[in-house]
């Protein structure tokens, strides 16, 4: 209920400051046809900026106010990366996106986890850590992924990255080919939404019962304790319910990897409950599915024409390096924030 | 040396030592910590593995043993942390955080301190909400280990002299001072110990990485149990725990219902609640000195 007021207020100031200057164009109107010339003139200035002030109102700032507030605006995010077809290509390339988003994390992050807060207060800003990775022999000095796994903390890294997720592809000459021919790879990115049970204080968005989650170790520890000295650090969680299974071997530390397996397990079932939530609700159906489906491919990165685009949006840009280096990023992320933003509100007004 | 290469026929040694997936895990945690290191400062990747495949244990050849968020620094022969105790100390101060604030001021005493692992994750993980004073002392007969828990002290709590503080002092579980020093410093809130459990009879059939480490720190007289006497004799003897304080000890495979015994012993203790650690072995003994 609180929760409902405090998104509401957002709506109350812009809807006054409508009332107040739609009451004020009102009064200005009878005195354009006022007998004294300096009056008519001030009425006429003042009747163009008042449109103005409405217009901005209707057209800019009162439309996303209308749109159903986002039950993930606090959200973390868990950005999964997987090189696909073209070999180490693919791997340097998934090597390139995580620095991409690293990149942006530490250029944009203080700056873009304030959005989507209705009170506007400014973000903690958001924090990056890689809870797992498995790299490939590289022939260069860079790192080849096949798979990484990269948790953004803070509240709106879900929102804004959730755009992330689909089919990357990329068409560059390899630093490895020779005859200079252009290859094409692809990377798949899925962005999980992640909450921590701790930090949801009140009513969480998204709970996993303990008790339907099994823990499975290292079995061959015999005596264990100070009879062994063997790193055995390596856990696998199983939600029962849904058979969903996640295996963590990264860290020597056993606790951690137990702490990681289960970032990935809650962040697994919160993103199938979201789905299950669109596939129910036709409102969000729409607009969320949209953004949620994997196998698409969503963009190109093609080195040879400097150019990436988005081929959702058809947003286009020439300037490549700027992108991966995390700066043009912000571009084509809130385009793709905008256009889902018309879509949810072409949505609404259909449903009238 | 700046690339991460080692010879094929080293890689098939190790392969042949601890098996495929074994073998790539070493490498991949070795090459891991081998690229934090300055150029200049990286060991020889050859002689690495050649510790291992003459049975050293990883931690020992890296250096360090993350426990928890902690990354704590291990060298020979100190006591390698175990995961056991590793997951026993959370769930220590899970049922420590589910209590309402008994004190302000907490006063943590670990006999057999070895890196220091215990009263340190507790230090780094103490619940605010219990109270921020906190003393801890860790006790051990090693001048190895009295040295590495001072190291990983300021590793830990950056040498700060506000609280929490971690206090590593050498004694002997077993002599007069001890006993003295408890009765000056004591009583303690909370008293932990991983003491040394492994019966002498098994010595000779441990792996060889084990013996890498400290016997003192391993073998438990002909029973393995000597410690847990002498536990329940500074209960009895030595103000070692306010009444309602908490006593957890770590022991040995098949020896839950002797330790329990032998604390219960003691008189001055609540029921012993024996705990089982992830792996199915009961490893930790739970209990609070009786209050009436």
């Amino acid at each position: 209920m609180s929760k409902t007021i405090k998104e509401l207020e957002a709506l109350v100031q812009p809807w006054e400051e409508w009332k107040r200057a739609s009451a004020a164009l009102e009064e200005t109107v009878p005195l354009l046809q006022d007998s004294d010339p300096s009056l008519r003139s001030l009425a006429e200035e003042e009747s163009v900026a008042l449109q103005e002030t409405l217009n901005t109102l209707v057209q800019e700032v009162l439309p996303p106010l209308l749109l159903p507030v986002s039950p993930t605006q606090d959200v973390s995010a868990l950005v999964e990366i997987k090189a696909g077809a073209g070999g180490e290509e693919a791997g340097l390339f998934a090597g390139d996106l995580l620095r991409m988003y690293t990149r942006y994390v530490d250029l944009w992050g203080r700056d873009v986890s304030a959005r989507g807060d209705p009170s506007g207060a400014s973000g903690k800003g958001w924090k990056t850590t890689i809870i797992s990775e498995s790299l490939t022999a590289t022939t260069g000095g860079r790192p080849a992924y096949k798979e990484v796994t990269l948790e953004i903390k803070g509240r709106g890294a879900y929102d804004t990255f959730r755009w992330e997720t689909g089919v990357h592809r990329v068409q560059r000459v390899p630093a490895t080919e020779t005859s200079g021919r252009m290859h094409t790879s692809a990377v798949a990115v899925v962005v999980l939404p992640l909450t921590e049970n701790e930090t949801e204080g009140d009513a969480a968005l998204f709970e996993v019962d303990e008790k339907d989650v099994r823990l499975e170790v290292m079995r061959a520890r015999g005596a264990g304790g100070q009879h062994v000295n063997k790193t055995e650090s390596a856990v696998r969680l199983t939600h029962i319910p849904t058979g969903i299974t996640v295996s963590m071997q990264d860290s020597r530390s056993q606790h951690t990897n137990k702490q990681y397996a289960w970032k990935v397990l809650r962040s697994r079932l919160f993103d199938r409950k979201l789905r299950e939530d669109a596939e129910r609700n036709r409102d969000t159906r729409r607009t969320l599915i949209k953004g949620m489906d994997r196998s698409d491919k969503i963009r190109t990165y093609n080195y040879v024409q400097d150019r990436v685009t988005d081929h959702r949006t058809g947003f286009s840009t020439m300037n490549l390096s700027n992108v991966l280096d995390g700066e043009g990023l912000e571009v084509i992320i809130d385009s793709c924030r905008k256009r889902n933003e018309e879509d949810a509100m072409a949505g609404l007004l259909n449903d009238g | 040396m700046s690339a991460f290469s080692i010879r094929p026929t080293l890689f098939r040694r190790l392969i042949r030592k601890f098996g495929q997936n074994d073998a790539k895990r070493q490498l991949q945690w070795l090459k891991k910590e081998w690229l934090l290191l300055e150029k200049q400062q990286r060991p020889s990747l050859a002689g690495q593995i050649g510790r291992l495949l003459r049975d050293e244990p990883l931690a020992y050849v890296i250096g360090n043993q993350p426990f928890g968020p902690l990354n704590l620094r291990v060298t020979p022969p100190v006591l390698i942390p175990r995961p056991e105790t590793e997951e026993w100390t959370y769930e220590l101060l899970d049922r420590l955080s589910k209590t309402k604030s008994e004190t302000k001021e907490w006063k943590i005493l670990d006999m057999c301190t070895g890196s220091g692992c215990i009263p340190l994750l507790l230090c780094n993980e103490w619940p605010s909400h219990l109270g921020e004073e906190v003393s801890a002392y860790g006790i051990d007969i090693g001048d190895e280990a009295i040295s590495l828990a001072q190291e990983n002290s300021r590793r830990v709590l950056k040498d700060s002299i506000a609280s929490p503080s971690f206090k590593p002092m050498k004694f002997d579980v077993f002599s007069k001072g001890f006993a003295q020093w408890i009765s000056d410093t004591g009583p303690f809130d909370v008293v932990t110990s991983n003491p040394p459990y492994i019966p002498e009879k098994d010595w000779d059939s441990l792996p060889a990485a084990v013996k890498y480490e400290d016997r003192r720190a391993l073998e438990g007289g002909k029973d393995g149990l000597i410690f847990y006497r002498q536990i329940a004799e500074l209960l009895t003897k030595t103000p070692l725990l306010r009444l309602g304080g908490w006593l957890a000890v770590e022991f040995g495979i098949h020896q839950a219902e002797d330790v329990r015994a032998i604390l219960e012993g003691s008189g001055v203790l609540d029921q012993v609640d024996i705990w089982t650690d992830c792996f199915g072995v009961q490893r930790v003994a739970f209990c609070r000195k009786r209050i009436a």
